[in-house]
């Protein structure tokens, strides 16, 4: 029997990319008068939210003008440390198997190292290590 | 309570428990390459010393903010401007430990006020700058 794992499917900034299930806390909309500038810290570390009495960082690749009244924002889990992510369409969750997971190219691009195809697209899988410590 | 001021278009708050004194820069004299505030020795320090602003703009300092130390010296915060005083109420936003690895480090929390983030600084920030002169 072929091993499966769940991930989000969202596109981010023209890329399609996959989410693994295991690793998000919540997904939330919210308001851009709610989103702060953080006032310092690198480039990718756009704004903090409040949440849950703490203050969460929200990562972006580019810098651009609040225009919309709502953001879609992807939160992981603490255990990896709270942090969000701005992402521009939330598709669906889809099974993907194991083997087609390991087999992922190298392919390194903004909050991602490896990529896989996909329904005919190209799809990054999210990582962690590139999200919070390979961007500096 | 936090003495709130703002400096390159950003808030930020000290504990009123670590400033000794607040004055208008007018009232300090700047004699040897030293400043003074009557006969007491005051060590210069801009928030842009310590933290490594995203949106830095150079604006003339309007006040000073003298912080309590017991030394030969008092580090005293040459402000853009003072904003007002603002009680936490425990409502203190916590900040996560990571955000230390991207220049956080003496930052206590952040309060949210007026749809303005107030980053709430450590006093030790500016004790350590004194001694050596070099952002940590």
């Amino acid at each position: 029997m072929v091993k499966e794992s769940k991930f989000l499917l969202f596109s981010l900034g023209g890329r399609f990319y996959l989410c693994r299930e295991s690793l998000i806390e919540r997904i939330i909309a919210i308001e851009s008068a709610n989103m702060y500038f953080a006032p310092f810290g690198p480039d990718w570390l756009r704004y903090f939210i409040s949440y849950n009495g703490m203050v969460l960082p929200i990562i972006k690749e580019h810098e651009e003008i609040l225009c919309e009244k709502m953001y879609n924002v992807i939160i992981l889990k603490k255990v990896f440390n709270f942090v969000g992510f701005l992402v521009d369409y939330i598709y669906k969750f889809v099974n993907i198997s194991d083997d087609v997971i390991e087999k992922a190219l190298n392919t390194p691009v903004f909050m991602a190292k490896k990529a896989i195809i996909y329904d005919e697209k190209e799809c990054f899988l999210l990582d962690i290590e590139a999200l919070l410590e390979g961007r500096e | 309570m936090y003495l709130i001021f703002e400096e390159s278009g950003c808030f930020f708050g000290i504990s009123v428990n670590d400033i000794f004194k607040i004055i208008d820069l007018g009232s300090l004299i700047f004699r040897d390459d030293k400043y003074f505030f009557y006969d007491m020795e005051i060590r210069k320090t801009l928030i842009s010393d310590i933290f490594d602003l995203k949106n830095r703009i150079d604006q003339e300092a309007k006040k000073v903010v003298i912080l309590e130390h017991f030394d030969s010296f008092k580090p005293a915060l040459f402000v853009h401007d003072v904003v007002g005083f603002i009680k936490e109420d425990g409502k203190i936003l916590k900040k996560q430990d990571f955000l230390n690895l991207y220049g956080y480090k003496h930052v206590k929390g952040f309060l949210i006020n007026n749809n303005r983030l107030i980053t709430l600084i450590d006093k030790k920030a500016f004790l350590n700058f004194g001694n050596n002169g070099e952002r940590e």
